[in-house]
């Protein structure tokens, strides 16, 4: 007997390995599937999009494991089985996105006059100076050690050079606060800009400069404090209560992780983040970051956020950073830009044609041979400090 | 609970967008060597300037250059070299060469941070005398012809006669003489009319030029009352032409998003599908969840400003002249950018309560300036959309989409207009 089998718009089939998923992205609802060599044949009939996910099937005179298939597909509301004569279309799945990068990179004039600055949402700058920390701006916001200091000066007229309303956000990482000669002068020009402010300081620089915090501490500005489990930091937290900060809790063990939430426990929620650090501690990482099968299809991501992940990588898209020597990175774990002295113009148009971080996705090995490869989060800075292209637990065999 | 807010532009958001400006359009001259029939100048169509073979002078363009200089110098736009088209309308363009050619130099010789390019409709009827010029220009050319013959006979010359003939002849020149420019920089528009048809049109142009046609029907817009007999006899519906040729499947084909049908599908799957993204931003959140202006009127000065002979400024050449926004008078340019942006918001105040329960009010494409009666006191929205008829409408998309399904994977890979 002949039916229609029609999937539903809004949901995905990928099959990689003789595995399957078909993924309604509408509620989440999901089927993981061997593929047989028949099923094989209807998947890649409902992939080619003339068919408008449409194929006919002879129900009664399919395999065991095909006949299942199809229930399973009806009865996890990914699908629907009609009479063949009844027009049904779905629509598959299909991004479109007209301003698409790679017609922009092949005509200049089009690139010149076309407004690339929307493209940037967040710059950071690392303002540097005398210290002795590690190296994890690399990972999360962090001071960066250097010799050479990036003047408030230079920021400003930096980010003179940037008319745009799509530039939301602007950090600052502060290593020295002390030393930072220009920080007044600095948080004075960011009060007129209309964007939001984030000043991030070390804890270990905050006790002896509380006063400076106190001024720093106007409308449009956030104080971000990097806390690091040791034996001070209660104190430091003691002393800053009541005051509107908020804390980025680094951990790099279970030890302390249970540390930080304890203490986390007496502040607000949203008033505080907890970011693994990689620093030599894979199992660490392999029991609490990593992501599982479970983690994965436990998240339901709607059509447009998956199609983000196949477009852009949504962790770095839209951000520069600026280290205290001048240069400009979309991701300093990659090679940098150009320096702040050039126009932001050219900077972002780079960063499309070398494709450092922005548009880094998901499509090489071992990703590329996953059925969750367009499910998972983004690569993260984890993936370049780790120099593992998955941080899961998923064993594609 | 209904959660759109009335959003406004501002006196801010006109300045910005003249500081971004895309195109200039100069309607350098309202006399034509011709007299077509359905010209909107002619005696079918009333609601434009008496055509009084005016000459738009060089004092006025560059009265309004040099006010939109000063502008551009002044501000900083959003790309890093913003570019400016500037086209040259008419009546016949050509007939006021003289001042064509000033502006270019001008335009070319303006000390400024800016690309410029120059674009052009014209009858073609002066091309001969003038091509070298274009071509050196690297004008883009839309060059207007019916199809054949018969198809061009209410282009007619002012004794009457059919401009066949000397329009086949100039292009063809144009085509030997320059075949690289010509197929980097020409196209042709037709108007379908009672005397071609789409498939006899689109057939002899691609023949004859290897070039496809964009093919309009006759703009029934602003039609005198007494003349509505004689329009609707000269009148030829695209799709229907379209479908009574022989060819019509393969020609439906070639002409892709020239297809009314195939346009509105993809103008449907443009909003409705969720699967079309107009830039990478579209993709980092839930567009569903921002303010839009309502109608698809675009803003004052978004696609272009238009300069009439007369020294009206419009915000395009397709609307009446009535809705002029300023003017340059006696080497000033006197445009309020706030009276503009009020101006602007009080239509939408007129037809917001309207917009509000209407089906298409977030996709919308009507604009307002083409709603009859919008300078009344209530002016009547004919395209708004109860629920049925939008359903109506999806299930029109829908069914042709039905009838040729490989549209759908040619329009989200090869479709690109915004
Ligand atoms: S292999 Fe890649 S795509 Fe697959 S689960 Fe691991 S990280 Fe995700
Ligand atoms: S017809 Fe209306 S929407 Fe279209 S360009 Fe002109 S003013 Fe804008
Ligand atoms: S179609 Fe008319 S009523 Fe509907 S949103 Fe557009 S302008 Fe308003």
């Amino acid at each position: 007997m002949n039916k229609k089998l029609t999937i539903n718009s809004d949901t995905f089939i990928w099959t990689k390995n003789k595995k399957g998923l078909i993924y309604n992205s509408q509620n989440g609802n999901y089927l993981l599937f061997q593929l047989t060599d028949e099923i094989e044949k209807i998947c890649n009939h409902l992939n080619d999009y003339d068919n408008l996910y449409n194929i006919i099937v002879d129900i009664n005179n399919l395999k065991s494991k095909t006949k299942e298939f199809v229930q399973n597909i009806t009865n996890k509301k990914l699908g629907i089985l009609n009479e063949i004569d009844k027009d049904i279309i779905s629509l598959p799945p299909l991004l479109n996105v007209l301003n698409d990068i790679e017609r922009l990179k092949k005509d200049k004039t089009r690139s010149e006059s076309e407004n690339i600055l929307k493209y940037l949402s967040i710059l950071t700058f690392y303002t540097g100076g005398k210290c002795k920390y590690s190296d994890y701006y690399k990972q999360t916001f962090y001071p960066y050690c250097s010799d050479i200091i990036l003047a408030a000066e230079k920021i400003i007229d930096f980010l003179g050079t940037i008319e745009s309303p799509y530039l939301n956000s602007i950090n600052i990482v502060i290593s020295d606060i002390a030393n930072y000669s220009d920080l007044f002068s600095l948080t004075d020009y960011l009060k007129t800009l209309h964007r939001n402010i984030t000043v991030y300081i070390h804890y270990s620089d905050v006790l002896s400069n509380i006063n400076i915090l106190d001024k720093l501490t106007i409308d449009n500005l956030i104080i971000k404090i990097i806390c690091e489990a040791d034996k001070n930091i209660k104190n430091i937290l003691s002393h800053c209560k009541g005051k509107p900060y908020r804390y980025n809790f680094l951990v790099k063990n279970e030890k302390e992780y249970n540390i930080c939430e304890q203490l986390a426990e007496t502040l607000q929620s949203g008033y505080y983040t907890i970011v693994p650090i990689f620093d030599n501690n894979l199992s660490f990482f392999e029991n609490n970051v990593f992501i599982s099968e479970d983690d994965v299809l436990d998240t339901k991501l709607n059509k447009r956020e998956i199609f983000a992940h196949q477009a852009i990588n949504t962790n770095f898209f839209g951000l520069l950073s600026v280290l205290p020597d001048s240069k400009v990175y979309s991701n300093v774990n990659c090679e940098a830009l150009g320096t702040i002295n050039d126009s932001v113009y050219n900077l972002i148009l780079k960063e499309f044609h070398n494709n450092y971080s922005w548009q880094l996705l998901r499509n090489q090995k071992p990703c590329c041979d996953c059925l969750f490869q367009w499910l998972c989060p983004s690569l993260s800075n984890y993936e370049f400090v780790t120099g593992k292209m998955n941080l899961c637990n998923y064993n594609n065999d | 609970m209904n959660i759109m807010k009335k959003i406004k532009i501002t006196g801010n958001n006109i300045e910005d967008l003249l500081i971004n400006l895309g195109q200039i359009t100069l309607e350098v001259t309202d006399a034509c060597n011709l007299k077509c029939k359905y010209c909107a100048y002619g005696d079918l169509y009333s609601g434009y300037d008496v055509r009084e073979n005016k000459y738009l002078s060089f004092e006025t363009v560059k009265t309004l250059i040099d006010y939109l200089s000063e502008l551009w110098k002044s501000k900083i736009s959003t790309s890093q070299i913003p570019k400016t088209h500037i086209g040259f309308y008419g009546g016949e363009p050509l007939m006021n060469i003289k001042l064509i050619k000033k502006t270019v130099e001008y335009i070319e010789n303006l000390n400024i941070r800016r690309n410029f390019a120059f674009i052009m409709t014209t009858n073609a009827m002066l091309l001969d005398r003038y091509m070298n010029f274009l071509v050196e220009k690297k004008f883009n050319l839309l060059i207007s012809l019916d199809g054949d013959s018969e198809g061009q006979s209410y282009r007619v010359n002012h004794s009457g006669r059919n401009s066949f003939d000397i329009v086949y002849r100039n292009v063809k020149l144009l085509q030997a003489k320059y075949p690289q420019y010509f197929e980097e920089h020409v196209e042709f528009n037709s108007v379908l009319h009672n005397r071609n048809s789409v498939e006899r049109t689109f057939t002899f142009i691609k023949n004859e030029f290897a070039k496809k046609p964009t093919i309009a029907e006759l703009n029934s817009f602003g039609i005198r009352e007494d003349k509505i007999d004689e329009f609707y006899a000269t009148y030829n519906n695209k799709a229907k032409s379209l479908y009574s040729s022989d060819n019509c499947d393969k020609l439906s084909d070639e002409m892709f998003v020239g297809v009314p049908q195939t346009k509105e599908l993809f103008s449907f799957l443009k909003y409705y599908s969720g699967n079309v993204f107009v830039n990478y931003n579209y993709l980092l959140f839930d567009k569903s969840k921002l303010k839009y202006i309502t109608t698809g009127t675009c803003s004052p000065f978004s696609r272009k400003l238009f300069l009439t002979v007369n020294g009206k400024i419009i915000q395009c050449e397709r609307i009446h002249h009535s809705f002029a926004l300023g003017n340059v008078e006696n080497g000033k340019v006197n445009l309020d950018f706030e009276y503009v942006a009020t101006r602007f918001n009080a239509y939408l105040d007129k037809l917001y309560k309207q917009c509000l329960t209407c089906f298409r009010k977030q996709y919308c494409n009507q604009c307002f300036y083409s709603i009859p009666g919008i300078d009344g006191e209530k002016p009547t929205c004919n395209s708004f959309m109860n629920k049925e008829d939008f359903e109506e409408y999806k299930m029109r998309c829908l069914n042709h989409l039905n009838k040729y399904p490989k549209l759908y994977k040619k329009l989200m890979t090869e479709a690109f207009t915004e």
